[in-house]
């Protein structure tokens, strides 16, 4: 999905394209990195849970910030409790958790919206800015690194998910 | 169909509260959804008059929901100035960590604070501790010259750390009874790193205090009844249940 978004932005912001073709091949492009985000989160959605898989996309943050969060916060309180981590590695397993589930279900809620936009609001055009393309006050570079970003907080939740033993 | 009148009472609520770190506010149709347009420079840790928190973003879209049965979502987007800094850094570490660091990515608190996360092709051992300490080094001087203090710095590495203790229990439920050698190589079979032999028998030992575990006569571990009870229960292939399972057939076909 990302290799084919990276195509689509390269297309779209080539020299001298028509603007009508800068504006669909720029949506496509948005519309693949979204789908390139999306699937590494599935992914980690499938090894924390095999029924999580088919959360609905704008379920996601939600599932993220409420379910796995409490699931983690439940296990460290319960080996806290019985002595077997220290009250600070509570907290630091806290705040690490905290980050890395925020920081992924910003992204993933983030990229839906654009998605949306890009694929049903044919009427909020695309503009160029420098070698960038804006949709929606989302440039297209920063977009690029939704799966990137998404990877690596999905590798921390992961990490802390069977460090906690679930 | 999104209700007009709650809109317009949304507006005034938006108003009435002065949430000024709002630069744009958009109706979707597609899914009924409110879109808040923010500036990445308006999100600091803590909220103040103009600015907000990332953990305020997450109550006001609870309220708005209570108060308006309004979903409410936010598109953030960042300053130019904070992409460049990105790029700095990363060609930084590249240049003085080469490929130790796989990967390096910033998540800006504000514009004066900021999180950095690296994928380390090194594992985040003790023995480690000195270059990760190094990184942490690099990276604050490089910041500082921004006026950008280091939050925090994330960690992610290929192999596993060493294993928690609740994980080690997990592994003697799955292969009990077990010597401490089996414990040990099924440990390392799942790229957890294991100090010393040392080390892992103070840990069974720290387990066996907590009687969550017992030593048999013939040395091996055992969990005891709250030992299993401890052990979390979850439906992901990661299960114990299904672990313990497979080992115990995998035990009786070579009997």
């Amino acid at each position: 999905m990302q290799s084919v978004g990276d195509k689509l932005a390269e297309l779209a912001c080539e020299p001298g394209r028509k603007v009508e073709d800068v504006d669909v091949f720029g949506r496509s492009a948005f519309n693949r990195y979204y789908y390139a985000s999306y699937l590494i989160t599935r992914k980690m959605l499938f090894d924390l849970n095999p029924n999580w898989v088919n959360t609905r996309h704008k379920n996601i943050p939600e599932l993220l910030r409420k379910t796995i969060i409490s699931r983690i916060r439940d296990q460290i309180r319960k080996q806290s409790k019985k002595g077997l981590i220290t009250k600070s590695k509570e907290q630091k397993i806290r705040n690490d958790i905290n980050d890395a589930v925020s920081e992924l279900s910003l992204i993933i809620a983030e990229a839906y919206n654009i998605r949306v936009i890009a694929d049903y609001r044919p009427d909020n055009k695309i503009f160029r800015k420098h070698k960038d393309l804006i949709l929606e006050n989302k440039s297209l570079n920063e977009a690029k690194k939704w799966s990137g970003r998404a990877s690596m907080f999905s590798k921390k939740i992961i990490r802390i998910w069977k460090d906690v033993g679930l | 169909m999104l209700d007009c009148n709650n809109i317009d009472k949304l507006k005034e609520f938006i108003i009435e509260r002065k949430i000024a770190y709002v630069s744009d506010v958009k109706a979707r149709e597609t899914d009924n959804i409110i879109i808040f347009i923010i500036p990445s420079e308006k999100i600091s840790e803590k909220s103040t008059k103009n600015k907000t928190s990332k953990r305020q973003l997450t109550y006001l879209k609870k309220e708005i929901k209570n108060k308006f049965d309004i979903e409410v979502e936010y598109v953030i987007y960042r300053e130019k100035n904070q992409e460049q800094i990105d790029a700095g850094l990363l060609a930084l570490l590249a240049e003085r960590f080469g490929k130790i660091i796989k990967d390096c990515l910033t998540s800006f608190k504000g514009s004066n604070s900021v999180d950095v996360w690296i994928d380390l092709s090194i594992k985040m051992e003790q023995s480690n501790r000195g270059l990760i300490d190094n990184i942490r080094g690099v990276i604050s001087d490089y910041l500082n010259l921004f006026g950008i203090s280091l939050r925090s710095l994330h960690g992610i590495s290929q192999d596993q750390d060493v294993p928690s203790q609740i994980v080690i229990l997990k592994v003697i439920k799955i292969i009990s009874p077990a010597q401490q050698i089996d414990i040990n190589n099924y440990l390392q079979g799942i790229n957890y790193y294991i100090p010393s032999e040392l080390w892992l028998s103070r840990k069974l030992d720290v387990l066996r205090k907590k009687m969550l575990i017992l030593r048999q006569k013939d040395k091996s571990y055992v969990l005891t009844e709250e030992g299993v009870r401890f052990v979390p229960r979850t439906a992901s292939s990661n299960s114990s249940d299904i672990k313990r399972a497979l080992a115990l057939g995998r035990k009786r076909w070579y009997i």
